[in-house]
């Protein structure tokens, strides 16, 4: 298979603004969760919630996409030097060459929610809503797509949890077959209230600090987070500055089983992470570290511990970032990204943060402490609601 | 260049309930009625499912079914595309209500129909598959989305794909919002360029200027009502060409981007 080079990224979640930021709190064990303090949300507990979204101004040509999913896009493509490097790439392949594929699973809907409480007397929605270029899927990769005036292929992947893993992977597709020369890839989610009642209503919501593959876990933080990478074909790349990371594998299944509960024999999970193997040309003995899907639900740790020990038995070490910055749904699967890309720049895995008793029954080679030590290529899973399965294999740059 | 060849096709919406039907309207056989679209109850759902189903999961099920049937493949064994602007429509407008009473009772099942992926999440349970799908969106311009996902999927796998467009309009408040017309589901079986080209065959390409279209002369009032008026309705364009075997650029008469042009071939 092609390899395609990350040759820049940004991150802005719960532990700040920056990849740095969530290097550091990686490194330190500084969970960036905290009790809910915004009332519109009506949640009691932690929440992996993002500073100052509620005093960034939408760029003035943009005003119409202004949502609090699109503002924290905004702020992330204003960090870790991002846009100079998008802007970098569109003058040296031209705007109509640069694609963008975005995750989300619920956009601007926060917007929706709060329109839907400020109905008129006859039932409509207030005249500042709009639709479109909020509440709608495709608001957020028009947005991106217009922040730069890039004139590629533009869409959105929204398969719940697994959606902007599988954006990185559809970068990738537009990258081989020569549609673009550069994407602009990742994913976008926000608080709002569906999510964290929603998931409440399925019982998987702990209002304390989860513990991904703890004995004593109950559930999941919801958190907020935008991801984005920019991914050239290996070959094209632009010359200065180096890469970061290289993306050698990929691997997509369903598990054809429930629409809120994973396959209890974890086949589908099994299979996207062996096909990411087979895709890279890569032995699981190769694999030194696992960036888990790890929400700290009671079934998914079960399962994917299930899946990891039958295809890595103890070859590896594996743990869960969900710790530090809640579980971002949509944008779950670019931080499991940019997590294995720190893994590998800063030769560091981290022990999952409030792990202090493993699952009796797990066998799967899940850390107990933080390591350092030489780490080339890192597993990353995202298991999503309708059993969308998706893991990317991240490897060192070329 | 990117390219595949339609092996199956499926087709619901208002005034048509398969490829059969919708054909005879764009060749100008059969006169459009414009009737309420026909809710399907595809035979694959369970009778729970059945009751509890969106129309917008009944509609991309059945016309997936009917695509694949059409084309004489197994469903299991297909990957899937799954292409809409606006997704589960009705169900995000009653959590949005459930949301805002004044004690907000959100349903469990409710929530977790409400994703994008929800079509693709039972489809692959009735049909008891595990091969990869995928959920997207690309606003209006879903239909040149869907076609260039499916095309790079059938040169990655190098087997067959479905590939399925759907929307339904949003329930009101949000229809005065962006309003559109519908529900309309197509399905199209995919796949590698062979002696077989049943429907035709369609290519993308990046193409620094765009050629101008060679439109049919008569473009039937049925694609130029769903390519204005509906998300996904510029599929309704490449399926005239289909209905009359003209091959042509459809690209510059669809939303799509630019430089990507979109051809014909029958």
């Amino acid at each position: 298979m092609s390899t395609f080079s990350i040759t820049s990224a940004a991150l802005v979640c719960a532990t700040g603004r920056g990849i740095d930021a969530f290097a550091n709190a990686l490194r330190s064990a500084q969970s960036g969760l905290r009790e809910n303090d915004l009332h519109w949300l009506d949640f009691d507990g932690v929440v992996g919630q993002v500073e100052g979204i509620e005093n960034v101004s939408i760029r003035a040509d943009l005003s119409d996409y202004d949502c609090r999913n699109n503002r924290l896009a905004q702020i992330a493509l204003e960090v870790d030097h991002f846009s100079a490097a998008v802007e970098r790439a569109i003058a040296k392949y031209g705007a109509d060459r640069v694609g963008i594929v975005l995750g989300t699973s619920t956009s601007g809907i926060a917007s929706t929610e709060a329109a839907y409480s400020e109905l008129a007397p006859d039932g409509s929605l207030p005249s500042w809503f709009m639709l479109e270029t909020t509440h709608a899927y495709n608001s957020l990769a028009a947005f991106v797509r217009s922040y730069f005036r890039v004139g590629g292929p533009a869409y959105i992947v929204s398969t719940a949890c697994s959606s902007s893993s599988k954006a990185v992977v559809d970068a990738c597709q537009l990258l081989a077959s020569g549609m673009c020369d550069a994407v602009v890839a990742g994913g976008v989610d926000t608080l709002c209230r569906l999510t964290v009642q929603g998931f409440q209503s399925l019982d998987l919501v702990d209002p304390t600090p989860a513990r991904p593959f703890d004995a004593s876990r109950t559930g999941i933080n919801i958190g907020e987070a935008a991801g984005f990478v920019l991914i050239e074909s290996a070959h094209g790349r632009t010359s200065a500055p180096p890469p970061m990371a290289t993306l050698v594998g990929f691997g997509e299944s369903s598990d054809g089983y429930h629409m809120s509960a994973p396959d209890p024999e974890g086949n589908g999970a099994e299979r996207a992470m062996a096909d990411a193997l087979t895709s890279a040309g890569l032995d699981s003995k190769a694999i030194d570290h696992i960036v888990l899907h790890g929400t700290g639900t009671i079934l998914n740790d079960r399962v994917e511990n299930a899946a990891v020990h039958r295809l890595f038995g103890d070859d590896t070490s594996a743990s869960s970032y969900k710790g530090w910055t809640g579980h971002c749904l949509g944008a779950a699967g670019i931080l499991g990204i940019l997590a294995a890309i720190v893994s590998i720049r800063d030769g560091f895995a981290p022990a999952s943060l409030n792990l202090s008793e493993l699952d009796e029954a797990f066998h799967a080679p899940v850390l107990l402490e933080s390591r350092f030590g030489s780490i080339r290529y890192v597993m990353t899973n995202s298991f999503g609601f309708g059993g969308s399965n998706c893991s990317v294999i991240v490897g060192p740059p070329r | 260049m990117i390219e595949f060849c339609i092996e199956g096709i499926g087709a619901i919406g208002p005034g048509f309930d398969n490829w059969d039907d919708l054909r005879a309207v764009l060749r100008g056989d059969a006169v459009w009625s414009n009737a309420p679209t026909q809710i399907p109850q595809p035979p694959i759902l369970s009778p729970t499912e059945k009751r509890r189903a969106s129309a917008t999961v009944r509609i991309a099920l059945q016309v997936g079914l009917d695509a694949s049937q059409l084309a004489d493949l197994e469903p299991a064994k297909l990957p899937v595309v799954f292409a809409s602007c606006h997704g589960e429509v009705a169900t995000t407008h009653r959590l949005m209500v459930a949301i805002n009473e004044p004690e907000p009772l959100v349903s469990p099942t409710l929530f977790h129909n409400s994703v994008h992926n929800t079509p693709a999440g039972y489809w692959s349970i009735s049909v008891h598959s595990q091969e990869p799908t995928s959920s997207i969106s690309g606003g209006w311009s879903t239909p040149a989305a869907g076609l260039l996902k499916a095309a790079n999927l059938v040169r990655l796998r190098e087997q067959s794909v479905l590939l399925v467009f759907y929307d339904a309009p949003f329930p009101e408040p949000m229809y005065t919002a962006s309003p559109y017309i519908g529900p309309l589901g197509i399905a199209l079986v995919v796949r590698p360029v062979s002696s077989r080209r049943s429907y035709g065959h369609v290519s993308l390409a990046f193409a620094p200027e765009t050629m101008s279209a060679d439109m049919p002369s008569d473009r039937p009032a049925i694609v130029e009502e769903f390519a204005q008026r509906c998300p996904i309705g510029d599929t309704l364009v490449l399926l005239h060409h289909v209905a009359v075997a003209q091959r042509g650029e459809i690209s510059s008469a669809i939303e799509g981007w630019s430089n990507i042009q979109i051809k014909y071939t029958p």
